[in-house]
């Protein structure tokens, strides 16, 4: 018999996600503080030994894209929008442990070599989309910086009243994660993270920070504002 | 006698498409190095010219490896003509996906 890894993680997981996650907006009680710990450590063991970083996201063929029906999300009272009056143009900043800091303006992001890609969105709330980002392979902007060897850990912070994830670097150079700056085939728009978010079928929703601002290459990983929260930090798929 | 014929002339067809494949799967790089360096050269142009032609040719080997480019199957030429249709405007300098939708890879 064989099984899939999305089906043996759904199973295998299903239990220990469901503690961690089941209670969104709460931590739970104390005293489960450290089962749950123990129980994310070896989740995370296992979808990383799982993960392999070779598997590509595939839809099924015919699956329509999602489109207007894929939700927006952000913590603001209102929807992010960058005000250049007030902040100056946006950049996008990549930096920490590299050898050559970049600052990128949107047209210098679009102008890099691109990539479209047509894959899931998976949301810890159990419901999957199909959507079509455009944007720069994460991977190809890790090389024009240089990142360095001890760099383990990536922080993709925002604008979005202080909103962050960070990431473990082997997901980050997944060849599906990407800085994306187009959906369905137009610039992002404000309700989905414009002028640019991170995105990856490799990651959980809550992990593919939007409204973008710095790319941080870290020895140490530094949370996220839902990991902080008692979600689960690597979020894989 | 002819089963045996039958399955050396397979073969033979066999390899000789592998080899156009293969000259094929060449030709694209050479275009997408191109590109590559094209929308690479405004940021990344101070780079000592090794390195940079090292960075070209890693990003050129990944987007083939894992871009829709590593399907070389029947929509291949398409894909390769609207490669070869995507070069900078020689005036200009700008891509002409650049002023359209986002709809390509």
């Amino acid at each position: 018999m064989t099984i899939d890894r999305r089906k043996f993680l759904g199973i295998t997981g299903a239990s220990v996600a469901a503690s961690i996650l089941a209670a969104c907006d709460s931590r739970g009680p104390k005293s489960a503080d450290r089962l749950l710990n123990y129980a994310e450590k070896k989740n995370e063991k296992l979808e990383r030994s799982l993960l392999r970083h070779t598997s590509m996201d595939a839809t099924i063929s015919g699956t329509r894209l999602a489109g207007a029906a894929l939700p927006s999300y952000f913590i603001s009272k209102t929807v992010p929008m960058w005000n250049d009056a007030q902040r100056g143009q946006w950049t996008l900043e990549i930096g920490g442990m590299v050898d050559t800091p970049l600052k990128l303006t949107l047209p210098q992001l679009v102008a890099l070599p691109r990539m479209s890609e047509r894959v899931n969105h998976y949301c810890v709330e159990g419901w999957t989309a199909v959507e079509q980002w455009t944007g720069v392979r994460l991977s190809d902007l890790a090389r024009m910086v240089g990142v360095h060897k001890g760099a383990e850990y990536v922080d993709f912070l925002s604008f979005d009243d202080g909103y962050h994830e960070s990431w473990d670097i082997d997901s980050a150079m997944h060849p599906q994660t990407v800085v994306a700056y187009g959906l369905d085939g137009h610039m992002l728009a404000p309700a989905h993270g414009a002028p640019a978010r991170v995105y990856s079928p490799v990651k959980l929703g809550y992990k593919n920070t939007k409204y973008l601002t710095k790319i941080m290459f870290l020895p140490t990983r530094t949370g996220g504002y839902w990991s902080d929260e008692g979600y689960e930090w690597y979020g894989g798929i | 006698m002819y089963f045996l014929a039958g399955r050396l002339k397979r073969a033979v067809v066999n390899r000789v498409l592998e080899w156009a494949e293969l000259s094929d799967e060449m030709e694209l790089l050479a275009v997408m190095q191109q590109e590559i360096s094209a929308r690479l050269r405004p940021i990344c142009g101070s780079l000592p010219e090794p390195e940079f032609d090292k960075l070209v040719r890693e990003i050129a080997m990944v987007k083939l490896k894992y871009g829709v480019e590593a399907d070389l199957s029947a929509a291949f030429r398409e894909r390769l003509t609207m490669a070869l249709q995507d070069r900078p405007n020689k005036a200009t300098g700008a891509f002409k996906s650049d002023r359209l939708t986002l709809n390509e890879s």
